[in-house]
């Protein structure tokens, strides 16, 4: 998909706010509400973006993130792996990487036995080798690592 | 009438008290698409769109729903993977050496965390090709507080925000 300035644009004013009304981004943006529809149906049919709600996880009985690092056994099985571990209740985001570890796990965490359940549950899946705890944050948003702001900087935010 | 006023009060009583199911599927949904329709959310709960509406103000008003964002899929823009640097940095110069950052060109953020492990510091770049990341990662290095930096690089994330037991 060929995303030209006008996508651009609407990411970015939905990432400040995904729940803000196609209206007030024509009025922001100066374009037509149908071009923001047409737009904007397009990117997401095309799953350029998932618009999401941030929560703070300390108010629904979470500590804060905690962040594990997983060796698998074989390469072939990195993807079945990642699937598997992303099915663990509370588990929020699992990344493929090189370097160290093969796969990266954050985690909401209720309390430090709650991580270590899950980092448990975590080396009982088929394939992986090793769990080590990387990281506990107290933190009450998962922001940052997950929905990091869009990368172009400085836009013009069109004629009005 | 009876029926959608006894669920209207139960809101109002609810403001005081823990969450409960209904609360925790608003939060569920949004977190999965924050435009669902409330009307959709009312219908598959079988309660009233201004029920879910006013339990959405309530979660807002409480501070648990906080904002909303998106989440973007960067190889829409040829950005195929996310490079780490995990940078050890003197604890004395963390400040400084942050403010220098400022200062170096390329499209990073900086994560600061209390990491168990011997870094401090996390720079993640969205890069698209290596040669961008070890430019970076030099970059970095020249600053005198840094003692040691470790590259990681991210090929592929899967994400479910939903994904939370939420036991309260």
């Amino acid at each position: 998909m060929d995303l030209d300035q006008t996508d651009r644009l609407i990411i970015e004013l939905l990432h400040k706010d995904s729940r803000v009304s196609l209206r007030n981004i024509a009025k922001e943006t100066g374009l037509s509400t149908d071009t923001i529809m047409r737009r904007y149906r397009q990117l997401e049919k095309e799953k350029v973006i998932q618009p999401i709600i941030k929560v703070n996880l300390s108010k629904l009985g979470y500590e804060g993130i905690a962040s594990f690092g997983i060796m698998i056994a074989s390469q072939n099985m990195r993807r079945k792996i990642t699937e598997k571990v992303a099915e663990i209740l509370d588990v929020n985001a699992v990344m493929e990487t090189t370097g160290e570890y093969d796969l990266m796990v954050l985690c909401a965490f209720r309390n430090v036995t709650h991580a270590f359940k899950i980092g448990e549950d975590i080396s009982k899946i088929v394939g992986v080798r090793r769990v080590s705890v990387c990281n506990f944050q107290v933190a009450s948003t998962q922001d940052c690592v997950i929905f990091p702001p869009p990368f172009w900087h400085n836009l013009d935010l069109g004629s009005k | 009438m009876v029926k959608r006023m006894a669920s209207e009060k139960m809101t109002q009583n609810s403001t005081k008290k823990k969450l409960d199911a209904l609360d925790t599927k608003i939060i569920k949904e949004l977190l999965k698409n924050s435009r669902k329709p409330f009307a959709e959310i009312a219908s598959e709960c079988k309660v009233s769109t201004l029920t879910i509406s006013k339990r959405y103000n309530e979660l807002v008003k409480k501070g648990i729903i906080v904002g909303s964002s998106i989440l973007i899929d960067y190889a829409h823009f040829g950005i195929e993977y996310n490079g780490l640097l995990y940078v050890n940095v003197n604890p004395d110069q963390l400040r400084d050496f942050l403010r220098s950052l400022h200062e170096i060109e390329g499209d990073f953020y900086v994560l600061k965390r209390n990491i168990i492990e011997n870094y401090n510091v996390i720079v993640v770049s969205r890069v698209t090709n290596l040669k961008e990341l070890e430019k970076l990662k030099e970059s970095i290095k020249q600053h005198s507080s840094v003692i040691d930096i470790k590259t990681d690089i991210w090929t592929y994330m899967k994400v479910d925000l939903a994904n939370l037991s939420m036991e309260l």
